[in-house]
């Protein structure tokens, strides 16, 4: 295990260079920069644009730029953020719990969902009600979340007002547990939804697999109840693509959804990633950028960990 | 499902009541005039932006600037009605009071004595002083220095007289005494600091309203009463929260729950829709913004005069008005809104007539191609049109304009970019027909055809003189007369395609009383001291 992971983090540093370094020259491609956030204003002139692009050092080569980037990197400095005027990871900590907190109930919601929803359409392969189950699920991949947000908060928030119409909380009320979840549910269980419909059909394959195991057949021969052969034997197994497909979005814990962010006016990282491009605010733009890069490489590799723990099988 | 039922607000009595704003007052105002003001309550403001930062010379968006004026105070303020009226400055400096010297160089200023800043200490001339070099302190990232860079010295005969002495006469010098160029920032909390990243960007204290409370990212800025506000009994209001929705349709939801009385700047087909919303109006308002086809006068094609006027013959202004516009707005053929004193209606306006653009293109040697493309001397007249993408209307618009300018041999085609990049691209030359808005200051200084080079890449020395004539003297008469020329100029040689100027519709809640918004958009919150609700 510890060579393995050794071995992991001298590929990681040189891949995480790179993709820093491509990063950074990506954001340079668009027109305009940081200074057009006031270029709308007609009293200011060539020279305060010139007079503020030079105090913030974007007149100097592209080579120098990264690397006194890339010296504040290793200071675990992310920087100064040009359109706000602080600290890029303070901006950072104050979107990561939003985002955290609406990610974390979407997969639940999802994880749950997709479990019950995969389980039973393995189980009864043949009843009436998997049709419309597929419907369903198929319906939840195709339709965008931007659709069923704003369906939902037209229906449900403006119309009959059942639910916030958007935000975390009720501003200027005493906390409240409820209340943060009434705001949560909506957004939660949208963006959750997407995945639900995405994983059952994953799950769905696999516990079909799981069930032609010899170890199943096994089981019921010795005359196991059945909800016993599921839950001790099949379960676990069945569930081994979803540790996959859960390492790979370990990341989305922390990046956000921004569409659904924007929809609820969820302050979290979709919208911060999304506003900094548009604003051209570099050092926010890397910073998250190459935070979601190091999310997904720790992602994976805790993913090859989590199966060599589930599945003895695995060496690593 | 519910319907709302409640105010609607018709388009002949929107259409009249901008015209009867037109030579009057500048919209009509929402006052519960016969009403008794009452203290107390909480307004909520939506809003789809976020500013940037609450230190006002820091700030990139009108969103933060409108807001800077509940918390800050500016030396002087222009109402609704475009009249200055005085803030922190006791009176507004004329020539007849003496404010302002008779060679125009020389502003004297009276500070109120019984001003303080949040914390408790009080407003001096020092602090006028300070903002002062610390806007021309070309280490701070300020956005801009507009009006103070023509400022000589700034001094400080006592602690409540300023003496601002300029580097030669600037007419217009009294409007950046105003609103984002005329805050006041606290000396003795900022002197000595890092300016570019102070904690003052996001825990601002001022002399307005207002206090700043808290600022939760993304989420809602929320701002209390300031108890000590130098004007008696007021603000009315317990405390304002700013709530950041940042899609239309939030902020729509949000007004049908009633969980926000004012909504600001709502977009043609947004208005439509609240104008159903039970307990709302929706309030018109004129602005100084207009809707403008930049053309590059550089560009090969556009240097000939008559290849643009051709362009203003044939682009259907009053079909778009009537139809993607709804019949909400009228043509213009200026960059000064008929409201403003300085407006004249130019002696000549190029309207919809497409026989007349091929004939004077004919006339002039442009000949049709194969293609059906015009041409001459090597030159092809086939541009590419920069617009905003993701804008419906707009698009509407430009493919509407591409139609009428194929019929007359000029091919448009689109070149749809980000708005962070549109003006960039204005600044720089770097396009060739362009559709979007600009907007014109409150003195009409057309600070953006005096930058060398403009953004229309258009030289003309009489429009210059015009210029100088009408930002140097103080007589309104001879300015009238200067700003005359500048429109009968930019009429004649058509560097740009003035399309219609921007009405803004703000959603107000019924209890809100006093609410009276500003033709120049960044100073909505000019009166907030004054707002209740009923």
């Amino acid at each position: 295990m510890l060579t393995f992971l050794l071995r992991r983090v001298t590929e990681i540093v040189p891949l995480l260079a790179v993709i820093s370094i491509m990063l950074f020259c990506v954001l340079q491609l668009p027109p305009g920069g940081p200074e057009t956030i006031y270029a709308n204003d007609p009293a200011v002139t060539a020279e305060d644009i010139a007079r503020i692009k030079g105090n913030l050092g974007l007149d100097r080569p592209l080579p120098l730029q990264y690397l006194s980037w890339l010296r504040q990197l290793v200071l675990l400095d992310l920087g100064t953020s040009y359109r706000e005027h602080r600290p890029v990871l303070r901006i950072v900590s104050e979107r990561i719990w939003p985002t955290t907190k609406l990610m974390l109930a979407a997969f639940a919601f999802a994880i749950i969902g997709a479990t019950l929803i995969g389980l039973y359409t393995a189980i009864h392969p043949r009843a009436k009600s998997r049709w419309t189950v597929n419907a369903a699920t198929m319906l939840g991949i195709s339709l965008p979340t931007f659709w069923t947000g704003l369906m939902v908060q037209l229906v449900l928030a403006a119309w009959l007002n059942v639910i916030p119409a958007g935000g975390m909380y009720n501003i200027g009320e005493p906390f409240s547990v409820l209340d943060r979840l009434h705001h949560l549910l909506a957004p939660a269980v949208i963006l959750g939804s997407v995945y639900l419909a995405a994983w059952s059909r994953y799950i769905h394959s696999s516990f079909l697999n799981v069930f032609q195991e010899d170890y199943i057949r096994t089981a019921r021969a010795k005359g196991m109840p059945e909800p016993s052969v599921i839950m001790k034997h099949a379960l676990v197994n069945g569930l081994l693509p979803i540790i996959t497909i859960l390492g790979l979005e370990v990341p989305r814990l922390f990046t956000g959804a921004m569409v659904t962010e924007v929809v609820f006016a969820w302050p979290g990282m979709g919208r911060l990633v999304t506003d900094s491009l548009l604003a051209r605010d570099y050092p926010v733009a890397m910073g998250i950028l190459i935070i979601m890069a190091v999310m997904v490489v720790l992602g994976n590799l805790v993913a090859d960990i989590l199966y060599a723990v589930v599945d003895p099988r695995i060496r690593i | 499902m519910k319907r709302w039922i409640g105010t609607r607000l018709s388009r002949r009595e929107l259409l009249l009541g901008t015209a009867a704003a037109v030579g009057t007052t500048m919209m009509t105002p929402r006052i519960g005039n016969s009403a008794t003001p009452k203290a107390g309550g909480q307004l909520i403001i939506g809003s789809i932006q976020e500013t940037n930062s609450l230190f006002p010379m820091f700030m990139g968006l009108n969103v933060g600037k409108a807001l800077a004026g509940t918390i800050f105070d500016s030396l002087v303020k222009i109402d609704d009605k475009g009249d200055y009226i005085p803030c922190l400055a006791k009176e507004v400096p004329t020539i007849e009071n003496g404010g302002i010297s008779r060679d125009g160089l020389t502003y004297t200023l009276h500070l109120r004595d019984d001003v303080k800043w949040h914390d408790g200490r009080p407003l001096t001339s020092a602090d006028v002083r300070f903002t002062y070099e610390m806007i021309m302190n070309k280490e701070n990232n300020i956005v801009t220095r507009a009006g103070w860079s023509e400022v000589e010295t700034v001094t400080t005969p006592n602690p409540t007289s300023v003496t601002i002495r300029l580097k030669h006469p600037h007419s217009p010098f009294v409007f950046f005494l105003v609103g984002e160029y005329g805050y006041v920032v606290p000396k003795h909390l900022l002197d000595g600091k890092t300016l570019n990243t102070a904690d003052f960007h996001r825990k601002p204290v001022g002399t307005g309203p207002f206090v700043f409370k808290e600022w939760v990212a993304g989420d809602h800025i929320l701002l209390a009463k300031n108890p000590n506000y130098w004007m008696p009994g007021r603000p009315y209001l317990d405390s304002i929260l700013y709530k950041i929705v940042p899609s239309t349709q939030g902020l729509l939801a949000l007004a049908q729950q009633g969980g926000l009385q004012l909504r600001e700047a709502m977009n043609y087909q947004d208005q439509e829709t609240a104008r159903s919303f039970h307990g709302y109006d929706v309030v018109s308002a004129p602005s100084y913004t207009y809707f403008l086809f930049w053309l590059n006068c550089a560009e090969p094609g556009l240097d000939d005069e008559i290849v643009r006027h051709a362009l203003a013959y044939g682009l259907d202004k009053g079909t778009i008005c009537k139809t993607i516009l709804k019949g909400l707005v009228e043509p213009s053929w200026s960059p000064i809104n008929p409201i403003h004193w300085a407006y004249s209606e130019p002696s000549r306006k190029d309207t919809y007539d497409p026989r007349k653009a091929n004939a004077i293109l004919d006339a002039a040697g442009w000949k049709r191609g194969a293609d059906g493309v015009r041409e001459k001397g090597g030159k092809r007249l086939a541009f590419a049109i920069t617009n905003i993408a993701g804008d419906v209307e707009r698009l509407q618009i430009v493919q509407v304009a591409q139609r009428g300018w194929d019929e007359i041999g000029i091919k448009a085609t689109f070149r749809p970019v980000d708005a962070a990049s549109h003006n960039p691209n204005m600044r720089a030359g770097t396009y060739q027909l362009a559709y979007g808005f600009w907007f014109e200051d409150y003195e009409m200084t057309m600070a953006a055809w005096t930058q060398d080079p403009n953004q229309w890449r258009y030289k003309s020395d009489n429009l210059q003189k015009a210029i100088q004539a009408a930002t140097t003297t103080h007589d309104r008469a001879a300015r009238k007369v200067a700003y005359r020329a500048i429109q009968e100029d930019l009429a004649e040689h058509l560097p740009a395609i003035y399309f219609f100027n921007r009405i803004l519709f703000d959603l107000v809640s019924k209890r809100v009383q006093n609410y009276r918004p500003n033709p120049n958009g960044s100073w909505n919150y000019w009166n907030a001291h004054e707002w209740w609700l009923a």
